[in-house]
């Protein structure tokens, strides 16, 4: 790696346009073949739904404004149950770096909820906060601050003693090897666990919404389904895998603005 | 050496830094390792003294009491006649490792001793640029050391050393994990320049040849617990780069007197 070579968009080889154009048709492709397959009656349109009608009605729900209000729903929740759990956990997971008689109490309950599938609590906040948007709040919020904690300390427990040392030398107290040392090291773990979280806020939001709800992406999913109205199922699922891909992105999009340093080339295949 | 001591400073000064019977104990699991036992010396203004010996004799440690940074058993450590009880802004230290923070730029790392001390902005990024200026790195200051070979890498650290004014300079093994060419050229560097800057310098090293060539004199530590067995001024430091001083007569004949302190504590 070169100082030369920053990151900066490079032009499109011939080779990337090829890329992009499999890309592309192979979406194209399977759309084509399952809506042929519908039309020449190889398959029923009640069991699996038709391409045409799933853009038909994301077309009509979304002018009308009822996809939206349900995508607005799921977006609320997770980005709510996102940034407040993802701020508690590196929160805690920052504060035990002051105590580490504290973060020695904690460790097993790290271990276990670590360990722990964390959706099972789903049910229970569904009892406490209701139907409601509150509920599938919370559950992101309990998922997401669990895997901030543990990342954040990870981070934390990463940080080089002689960096430390090398910043009391100066003069510094315990709060300058936290905010100068400790603080940044845990930044590239606290990426990570975002990374996780993202996702793992929005399936516990879906989830949330499938065991009871009455608006989202997740109880659109859930209900129409029960209605056999597969084709609305499929339009619901896109609009959860572009919701996913634009979390995705805005994560990536933190990150390099959080870690200009640690921007690595691509990954390459040895070949 | 006598040129140390300027002539019109009297006895009544004491030593840059003093080290009477000390000892520093350290517990590894259940036992107890005594490090350095015993150890005494002196080092005084504008000296450059290296400190030679086998791995584990408690060299590392010896900085480490000096800076403040961890504390002895039992005797005592005075730096300028005070006894030391925590880092001072009078000493600065550099080790092997060069400790540069990976997330900040060469110009940020460069200040961080002066923002820590609380020094405005423009006047730590001034003195900043002005020391990258001077080795030779104004053009890599928005650069990450991710960018920058190790040589660059151990200038950057003693630009940062050096940012926040220490006249006592405790550097170990500031070298030696540069290759042998990259060694020989910074070391120059770095010898000219604690010399323009009228520094006290304590060098931790393995390499005989340094410590002969660079220092006004050499302290010789036994095998753990350590303690100074031996003590000998060399003659190159004034007027001799180190290359210059490697070319004398009689350099070899210094190289093998230390070696010949050294060899019965160095076990293969």
């Amino acid at each position: 790696m070169s100082a030369s070579s920053p990151n900066g968009p490079r032009a499109r080889a011939p080779e990337d346009w090829r890329i992009l154009g499999w890309q592309c048709g192979i979406v194209a492709a399977v759309l084509l073949a399952w809506e042929g397959a519908i039309l020449l009656q190889y398959a029923d349109t009640f069991f699996f739904g038709r391409p045409s009608e799933v853009v038909a009605f994301l077309f009509t729900r979304t002018l009308d404004g009822y996809l939206l209000v349900n995508t607005w729903v799921t977006v609320y929740e997770v980005a709510l149950g996102f940034v407040a759990g993802t701020v508690l956990g590196t929160a805690v997971g920052w504060a035990l770096w002051w105590s580490p008689y504290w973060s020695r109490v904690l460790e097993p309950y790290a271990v276990v909820l670590n360990a722990t599938p964390k959706i099972v609590i789903a049910p229970i906040l569904i009892v406490w906060f209701g139907i409601g948007l509150t509920s599938k709040v919370m559950i992101a919020v309990s998922i997401c601050a669990v895997v901030a904690w543990l990342g954040a300390f990870d981070g934390v427990r990463a940080a080089d003693p002689d960096h430390a040392d090398m910043v009391r030398a100066v003069g510094g107290r315990r709060r300058d090897v936290f905010l100068k040392i400790v603080v940044p090291t845990s930044l590239p773990w606290i990426l990570t666990t975002m990374r996780i979280n993202i996702g793992l806020a929005l399936i516990g939001v879906i989830t949330g919404e499938f065991l009871s709800s009455t608006q989202g992406l997740g109880y659109l999913v859930d209900a129409t389904a029960k209605l056999y109205q597969l084709s609305h199922t499929f339009a619901a699922l896109a609009m959860i895998a572009a919701l996913a891909a634009v979390q995705f992105w805005l994560v990536g999009l933190l990150e390099r603005k959080l870690l200009p340093w640690a921007q690595e080339a691509e990954l390459e295949f040895i070949t | 050496m006598s040129g140390a001591r300027a002539p019109g400073a009297g006895p009544a000064r004491p030593p840059r830094v003093e080290f009477l019977d000390v000892t520093k104990v350290f517990r590894q699991g259940d036992q107890e390792v005594t490090a350095v036992q015993g150890m005494s010396f002196a080092i005084h203004d504008r000296e450059f003294v290296s400190i030679i010996g086998p791995s584990g004799c408690g060299k590392s440690t010896t900085l480490k009491l000096v800076s403040g940074l961890d504390f002895p058993a039992a005797g005592a450590i005075r730096v300028d006649g005070r006894a030391v009880a925590g880092p001072s802004p009078k000493v600065g230290f550099m080790l092997q490792k060069d400790l540069l923070l990976p997330w900040r730029t060469v110009l940020e790392n460069v200040t961080i001793g002066l923002e820590i001390r609380n020094v405005p902005r423009a006047e730590r990024t001034e003195k900043a640029r002005h020391l990258l200026h001077k080795y030779g790195l104004e053009q890599f200051e928005s650069a990450y050391p991710r960018h920058l070979s190790g040589g660059m890498r151990q200038r950057v650290a003693l630009a940062r050393t050096l940012a926040v004014d220490p006249d006592i300079l405790l550097l170990d093994e500031p070298l030696s994990a540069l290759d042998y060419q990259t060694k020989l050229k910074v070391e120059e560097e770095l010898v000219r320049i604690l010399q323009e800057e009228r520094k006290t310098v304590m060098l931790i090293t393995h390499d005989i040849a340094e410590a002969v060539s660079v220092s006004d004199r050499v302290l010789v530590c036994s095998s753990r617990p350590g303690r100074i067995k031996a003590e000998m001024a060399m003659p190159f430091s004034k007027g001799h780069t180190p290359a210059e001083a490697r070319n004398r007569p009689e350099f070899l004949d210094h190289f093998n007197a230390l070696w010949r302190q050294l060899e019965a504590d160095v076990r293969v």
